[in-house]
């Protein structure tokens, strides 16, 4: 069977400067793939590529054995292929509930409605509710975003990317601005993942990665620098020098 | 929580109250209220298009006037059925929408309100240029308007004009509250808030803004015909950068985003204007001014849009203050 997403030789240069160098890597279904390294190294230009938001200067993408490289990012999206951001993305006048059932209608496509309203779709609101509850966020679902805190904001940003029923699920760093009580509620949103979901995670907090990751990926000026189990990555050589400069 | 529906249905009352206390307190200024709906109907356009979906446009009045010539030809041509002309004028609007809007949104930003700016003279232009069909800047005049479903005659005073209106402007406002809490109309307000967003969730937002671009044509075209029908004479005004730009300030005194805010900053406004320039002809232009660094200082999103939020806040803070 295809891997669920593969990136070959992929590379991005703006003019002289590389960002992306000849990345290869393969998440077979299911995988639970970490993608770490020091900033600057070209994690999130990577999943940019990935989602189609950048254009990479060579190289394939393979999605459940489709190239869609030249594909845009409209079409990966309902290919599957669904990603959260580094800083959030959220519409500040929504409330936390329609952003996930626009979510929800937005995997079904179905926005184009013009004369029901969106609130008033039962099933939609039934499948955007599980959602909610699940990243415990049912008793703040009428607060619009923009009266949040970031924390909360963070886990809207999951919510949406799960109401989109993915097959491969890219986040760039969940985790971040989530206060210390919030986390059990990421990790926990995370360990729930489909068990088929390929998912490849950006973060820096090295615990999180441990407890989520079977596979690490690390980046380092846009090269892949080592690849293996997060033991094994641990105990690398180029790795420590990626990161201590030593 | 106030449900949406009750917010619209509290905003219909308020604008039927509002139209029958027209009625009987001015009844000598029926005219001047009938063309204050179709004004409405322009400002509420300008909002779906850059209050809800945040396109910058100062051509709206490109639309409108569309409506307003559409109709006008077609009464002056012997088409004087009241409903068949709201129907051109709609359809006019929209299509003036699809074309306008097929190259404004090509662009964002500063560009974009170039573009609309140079459209609208254009089609200032076009409508002056051919003084043959349009009047040119005589205005269009020969306009003949049969009695309403055969049975109500528009007479000098405005009564039927301005019934019309207010049954045009009610249908119009609870449709478009409708359409912004439907789920094109919460994409559109997600496309001017997050355009990220809105492609991470697998749409494009040319087609999305397009569609909205013809719907907000549609309704100003349909202020324009209304404008024709209750006026009987078109002019150049209805097609020009003045009647954007007035548009514009009417949306901000209103506050954007939410369509009745649309629908008080025209009121407003056009209310202003009429009570003001009679009492200083010269000066009003500077009452109107301050008015609006009143509202951009101290009601950033409106008079309609603040007090809104305000209510809103106020009923977020009401269960914590029981505790």
């Amino acid at each position: 069977m295809s891997a669920a997403l593969e990136v070959r030789d992929l590379r991005l240069a703006f003019g002289g400067l590389v960002v992306t160098d000849d990345v290869t890597l393969s998440l077979p279904v299911g995988a639970r793939t970490a993608l770490i390294g020091p900033n600057g190294a070209g994690k999130t230009t990577l999943v940019n590529q990935i989602c189609g938001m950048l254009t990479p200067s060579a190289g394939r993408i393979m999605l459940m054995g489709e190239d869609i490289t030249n594909l845009p990012q409209a079409s990966r999206v309902h290919r599957g292929l669904i990603r959260s951001f580094q800083v959030t993305q959220l519409f500040p006048d929504l409330t936390v509930a329609e952003h996930v059932v626009l979510a929800v209608l937005a995997q079904a496509r179905k926005t184009g409605g013009v004369w029901r309203p969106m609130m008033r779709r039962g099933e939609t609101r039934e499948r955007a509710q599980v959602h909610l509850d699940q990243l415990g966020l049912a008793p703040i679902e009428d607060r619009r975003t923009g009266e949040i805190a970031y924390g909360e904001q963070r886990l809207v940003e999951i919510a949406i990317a799960l109401a989109m029923q993915p097959c491969v699920l890219l986040l760039d760093e969940p985790a971040a601005g989530i206060p210390r009580e919030g986390m059990e509620l990421v990790t926990d949103a995370l360990a729930a993942l489909p068990e088929d979901l390929a998912v490849i995670m950006i973060d820096h907090d090295m615990d999180l990665v441990r407890r989520f990751a079977r596979h690490v990926v690390v980046l380092a000026s846009g090269r892949v620098i080592a690849a293996g189990t997060p033991a094994e990555i641990s105990h690398d050589a180029a790795v420590r020098t990626a990161y201590l400069g030593t | 929580m106030k449900s949406p529906l009750a917010s619209d249905l509290t905003g219909i009352a308020v604008v039927l109250v509002l139209a029958v206390g027209g009625f009987i307190l001015f009844p000598d200024n029926l005219a001047f209220l009938a063309g204050m709906m179709a004004v409405i109907l322009l400002v509420v356009s300008l909002d779906l298009v850059s209050g809800v979906c945040g396109v910058a446009s100062l051509g709206q009045a490109a639309l409108f006037g569309a409506g307003a010539y559409g109709a006008g030809i077609a009464a002056a041509n012997g088409l004087g059925d009241p409903l068949l002309l709201l129907g051109i004028g709609l359809v006019a609007g929209a299509v003036a929408g699809l074309a306008t809007g097929a190259i404004i949104l090509r662009a964002h930003g500063l560009p974009q309100l170039v573009l609309s700016i140079a459209l609208v003279e254009l089609a200032h232009e076009a409508v002056n240029k051919a003084s043959f069909i349009t009047g040119g800047s005589d205005g269009l005049t020969g306009i003949r308007i049969s009695p309403l479903l055969g049975v109500f005659a528009f007479d000098l005073w405005g009564v039927t004009a301005y019934w019309l209106s207010v049954a045009v402007v009610v249908v119009v406002l609870v449709v478009l509250r409708r359409l912004v809490r439907a789920p094109f109309g919460m994409l559109c307000r997600g496309l001017r808030q997050s355009p990220v967003r809105v492609a991470s969730l697998g749409q494009r937002a040319y087609p999305v803004a397009l569609k909205m671009y013809v719907i907000a044509g549609g309704v100003a075209g349909l202020g324009g015909a209304l404008r024709a029908i209750s006026t009987q004479v078109v002019g150049l005004d209805s097609v020009s950068f003045t009647l954007s730009a007035e548009a514009l300030v009417m949306l901000i005194v209103g506050g954007t985003g939410t369509i009745f805010g649309a629908a008080t900053g025209a009121f407003v406004f056009e209310w202003m204007e009429h009570i003001v320039s009679v009492a200083n002809p010269f000066h009003w232009l500077a009452i109107v001014g301050a008015l609006l660094i009143a509202v951009v200082l101290f009601a950033p999103h409106g008079l309609y849009g603040s007090t809104a939020r305000w209510l809103h806040e106020r009923r977020m803070r009401a269960p914590r203050a029981d505790e």
